[in-house]
């Protein structure tokens, strides 16, 4: 008998003593692949598609997509079938009569190994390409087009496969390892989760100790490609997420064969190296006792430490957690290596190595042994510099429309969001390193403090004032950059520091992109004053000039400025794509509202040029005036309960008891409250702004040009507003039950 | 020929099977005793290579046999709890092993089964477990391989069904020259099929001899001597052991048959007879020669 045909033979009689298996991986896909595949089609063909809308058809299309595209249910049943068909082809392992049953007769184990290895693949991958192939006739008989019916669900059954074989082997490989059931499946488990695990306490443990640390789209992108590798599963989740996102290439999946591949083999070398006295023991290596446990037992040492440290940020709770996390881990790995719960001191000095490691781990994070917080460049040190001083300017849209095609073939568009630090770390050249290299050094002091007095970084160690988040990113001569995020207390120093950092030109160039946009990419200028629009009537080098005139006043405005003005309108030069976009979604009756909206700059009194240009091509500019409001709508949160109230103080006393509005729509008081009215839209886009806002009240002004202003009028048509009781005499404060944070207290 | 040399196996702190050199010839009936624990069932774990030694080497006709199918091909493995497919009938365990050897005798198999009066259709875990035990004799049997290793094999069959597995055996070493070796810690079991005994301990081999060797090597005399003739009078006699009962003296005694009967005719006794001993009491007589007691080792 040939070794191909025994291997036949042996597959045969396998497959014999799995009938089980092969029923459940038939019933499962059935069940979640094949039947709400045809409930769902014949539902369809019951709608009467002729007299379906466009937008349903596509809407049933996506649903049909979905059950043989990316169904969860049947990934997740992929998932529980690698796992039962590891088990039940290699379950005699774990078993010493069965293990001399096999393994005393003439075959080779590697032929023994092969038989139950492809079996366990074979099966699943044919019962899901019949249950694929028939759910794609069954949604074809209904009419629907979709790229996804014309080819696509091969691709998908591919990686679903790929991606199956490799959690196979990975339990596989689990099973050889171990010599009983419930160890192999918590192998499984470790194989999956270890990695993430650990990177996942990695990234606690920077978040907890490693205070100046920064997150950016670079060590995003290094703890995702992280993640994608640290396991097969995880890995397999974010090749599903590659392949809805139609980013899945095909040098991913070769990887995922190759390693695939290397798991197989490995899986093999580990069957033949594999006593056969090691059926009913924990592990089959004893050699792989130690290192699993100290690889295990280490870092949840370290989750105790870190767990406790939280709890009440001292030392000795955090070196306890570590003591107890090493102790109870390593006790509960020896039980298991053991089966024995006597044996749960068997290897103490593994046990105290490993607590002693996890203790000095958690005092390396405590007092910074690292000194990654304490680090501090020389100014010589650092060519350029960037600086994120903050959410005051979070108000710029970064980023632009892309068309984007989906794994269905759909085109869709979407705002390619960008992140405001990110544009700033790529664009911001500050060569102005001495106030950099000084805002760092208050930052670095400031942890030194939070150090010293023992608490955490987010403690406020007694400081009752405002605090500012400044990152920085030095970009070093020797060509390496580097991140740091500091939380300093707000100073005069710090808002010298910050201010001459804001008034830099590079600073402008680098936090608002309009600063580089050129007259060629401009389709069109809009002017936005209130909830009023006007698209600014200009031709190509008017157009260019309002650009330039704003570009150079902007780039001039101060904190100083800033702190004095508030924007008086806001102005968008629309891009090109920005208007592509528009029309895209016009054209697909989409809400387009929100790319109406986007790009829209401030523009203060001072703006002197930009505003005379805008009114020069028509536009209108005025302020708000008592004239423009037809009423005022004040909620109350909070109220004083006090004798001698007045007996305007006693209704918004029981307003706020209430929990009610009171509207103001008398002359005299419109009067007063606008001169104080701060627009949403307005106060949002200078935060720097030196304004005394009430804290206490809910503020929504209706606008007289806006139809039906009364208590009756449609929400959207008012805008909300901030008081600024700088504006205001105490007497009128008074009169409109105003407050401060501090009073309401 | 089945050849091992220091073959020794370690579980953990534990040593199974101690530096064992042991050659089991063809054609005889290989007895292996020893007690629960002694190493017997490690020791056919190697020989038939489900288990890898540690040290030393097993050897058929010098050809090592882990991982050698065409070595593995000639013998047949019964362990002391024989494994069946869940659920598995006779003839399904007939089908599977036809697959694995060549010479897997079917219709044997069915005149077997039918002489031990087995269905081969009912499910063999509703068996008892002396017919899961002629269950596994027969597929061994029927194999047709050369070795025939059998773990405790006799253990729990009834002495019809053991009288008729050794006719058996006997049989097939007439017709096909085969060899079973049989582990037992029961030496009553094996006393009358065996050729060679080989005596396990602590995972040592205590001994290993050709049972007629022994048996016709060493007797026990029983006699009545002339007054003033002590039996230890009889130097010529490689005397092991005297026990006396008033003027009866039981010896045991190493030599021939003729051999002893002419040097105690020499002395005229009263009363001489030559009685054959049991593999039992043979043991214990060579055991206590080496210095051990057999009843704490065996019985």
């Amino acid at each position: 008998m040939t070794s191909r045909s025994l291997c036949f033979n042996l597959m045969k009689e396998d497959l014999k003593r799995r009938v089980w298996t092969m029923a459940l991986t038939i019933l499962s896909l059935v069940f979640t692949l094949l039947v709400p595949t045809a409930i769902r089609s014949s539902a369809y063909l019951d709608q009467l598609a002729e007299v379906m809308s466009e937008y349903e058809k596509m809407r049933w299309a996506r649903q049909l997509e979905t059950l043989v595209g990316i169904n969860g249910m049947v990934i997740a049943v992929l998932v529980i079938l690698a796992v039962v068909w590891a088990v039940s082809g290699f379950r005699y392992l774990h078993n010493s009569r069965q293990v001399d049953f096999y393994h005393s007769i003439p075959v080779k184990r590697g032929q023994l190994f092969l038989a139950s290895y492809i079996n366990g693949i074979a099966v699943t991958a044919a019962v899901y390409f019949a249950a694929q192939v028939i759910s794609v006739l069954l949604i074809l008989r209904t009419g629907i087009d979709s790229p996804l019916f014309q080819g696509l669900w091969w691709k998908i059954y591919l990686l679903n496969m790929v991606y199956y074989v490799m959690l196979y082997t990975t339990t596989v490989i689990a099973m050889m390892m171990t010599g009983n059931l419930i160890v192999a499946l918590l192998g499984t488990v470790v194989f999956c989760g270890y990695g993430p695990g650990v990177i996942v306490l990695i990234r606690g443990y920077e978040m907890l100790w490693f205070h100046t640390i920064c997150d950016t789209a670079g060590s995003a992108m290094k703890w995702m490609r992280m993640l994608n590798l640290s396991s097969p599963f995880a890995n397999y989740m974010f090749a599903l997420e590659n392949f809805s996102q139609n980013t899945l290439e095909a040098g991913r999946m070769a990887g995922a064969v190759a390693v695939t591949a290397a798991l197989a083999f490995l899986a093999y070398v580990l069957y033949r190296l594999r006593p056969s006295e090691s059926a009913g023991k924990a592990m089959a290596f004893k050699k792989t006792q130690s290192p699993i446990k100290l690889l295990i037992a280490l870092p949840v040492a370290v989750v105790f430490g870190m767990f406790f440290y939280s709890l009440r940020s001292t030392l000795t709770w955090g070196i306890f957690g570590a003591l107890c996390g090493s102790v109870i881990t390593c006790c509960l790995m020896e039980i298991i290596y053991h089966f024995d719960f006597r044996k749960l001191f068997a290897n103490w000095i593994q046990m105290a190595a490993c607590g002693a490691v996890s203790v000095l781990l958690i005092l390396a994070g405590i007092y910074d042994w690292y000194g990654y917080d304490s680090w501090l460049p020389k100014a010589t040190e650092v060519k350029s510099a960037a600086v994120w001083l903050g959410y005051e300017d979070n108000w710029v849209t970064y980023g632009e429309p892309e068309k984007e095609t989906d794994y269905r073939g759909r085109e869709q568009m979407v705002w390619n969001y960008g992140d405001q630090r990110e544009y700033q770390y790529e664009h911001m050249e500050l060569t102005d390193i001495y106030s950099v290299v000084e805002l760092a050094g208050k930052g670095t002091r400031a942890d030194g403090e939070i150090r010293k007095n023992g608490l955490h970084m987010w403690d406020s160690w007694g400081y009752d004032g405002r605090w500012r988040i400044c990152v920085v990113c030095f970009r070093m001569n020797s060509g390496k950059t580097v991140f740091r995020q500091y939380r300093i207390p707000v100073d005069d120093e710090l808002e010298g520091i910050t201010a001459s950092i804001h008034d830099s030109r590079e600073y402008k160039n680098g936090t608002y992109p309009i600063l580089a946009q050129s007259a060629s990419d401009t389709a069109a200028v809009y002017f936005q004053q209130y909830d009023q629009v006007e698209k600014l009537n200009l031709d190509a080098q008017q157009q260019e000039k309002l650009l330039a005139v704003y570009q150079k006043e902007l780039e001039e405005l101060t904190m100083a400025v800033r702190e004095k003005e508030l924007p008086v309108g806001t102005i968008q030069f629309r891009t090109a794509a920005h208007q592509e976009a528009i029309d895209f979604y016009r054209d697909n009756e989409e809400n387009r509202y929100n790319l109406d909206n986007r790009c829209y700059y401030p523009v203060y009194p001072s703006f002197t040029r930009t505003l005379d240009a805008i009114r020069g091509a028509g536009g209108t500019v005025e302020d708000l005036t008592e004239d423009m409001v037809s009423e005022v709508r004040i909620q109350y949160y909070t109220w004083y309960e006090g004798e001698d109230m007045t007996e305007n103080q006693a209704a918004i006393a029981k307003a706020g008891y209430d929990g009610t509005d009171i509207l103001y729509d008398d002359e005299e008081e419109l009067r007063i409250l606008t001169k104080a009215l701060v627009y949403e839209g307005y106060y949002g886009m200078n935060r720097y702004y030196k304004a005394d806002y009430a804290d206490n009240v809910d503020v929504t002004v209706f606008f007289a040009k806006s139809e039906g202003a009364s208590d009756k009028a449609a929400v959207y048509q008012s805008r909300r507003c901030q008081l600024d009781m700088n504006r205001l005499t105490e007497e009128e404060i008074q009169r409109f039950g105003l407050m401060r944070f501090e009073e309401e207290k | 020929m089945i050849e091992t040399k220091g073959l020794t196996k370690r579980f953990g702190d534990i040593v199974a099977v101690d530096h064992i050199d042991a050659t089991i010839k063809d054609g005889s009936v290989f007895g292996l005793i020893g007690t629960n624990g002694a190493g017997k069932s490690t020791f056919l774990r190697m020989l038939c290579g489900v288990l890898k030694p540690d040290e030393g080497a097993v050897a058929i006709d010098g050809k090592e046999v882990y991982e050698q199918m065409e070595v593995k091909s000639r013998f047949f493995y019964i362990s002391d709890d024989q494994y069946f497919f869940s659920n598995a009938t006779p003839a399904e365990m007939m089908t599977f092993y036809s697959t694995v050897y060549r010479g897997f005798d079917k219709r044997r198999f069915h005149h077997l089964m039918k002489s031990f009066d087995l269905d081969e259709r009912r499910k063999i875990n509703t068996f008892s477990k002396g017919m899961k035990k002629q269950v596994s004799v027969i597929c061994g049997v029927c194999a047709g391989t050369d070795y025939l290793f059998c773990d405790e094999t006799f253990d729990g069959l009834d002495p019809v069904m053991r009288q008729t597995v050794k006719s058996i055996f006997v049989g097939d070493m007439e017709e096909r020259n085969m060899t079973p070796i049989i582990a037992s810690h029961n030496l009553r079991e094996l006393e009358d099929i065996c050729d060679h005994v080989g005596l396990l301990h602590k995972g040592g081999i205590l001994l290993s001899r050709e049972l007629e060797d022994m048996k016709l090597n060493i007797h026990k005399l029983q006699c009545v001597m002339l007054p003033g003739t002590e039996p230890e009078d009889m130097t010529e006699l490689d005397i092991m052991k005297v026990e006396r009962r008033g003027s009866l003296c039981t010896l045991t005694v190493r030599g021939s048959r003729e051999d002893i009967e002419t040097v105690v005719q020499s002395y005229h006794p009263v009363f001489a007879e030559l009685i054959p001993l049991s593999l039992e009491e043979i043991f214990i007589s060579e055991t206590e020669v080496v210095g051990y007691d057999i009843k704490k080792l065996v019985l």
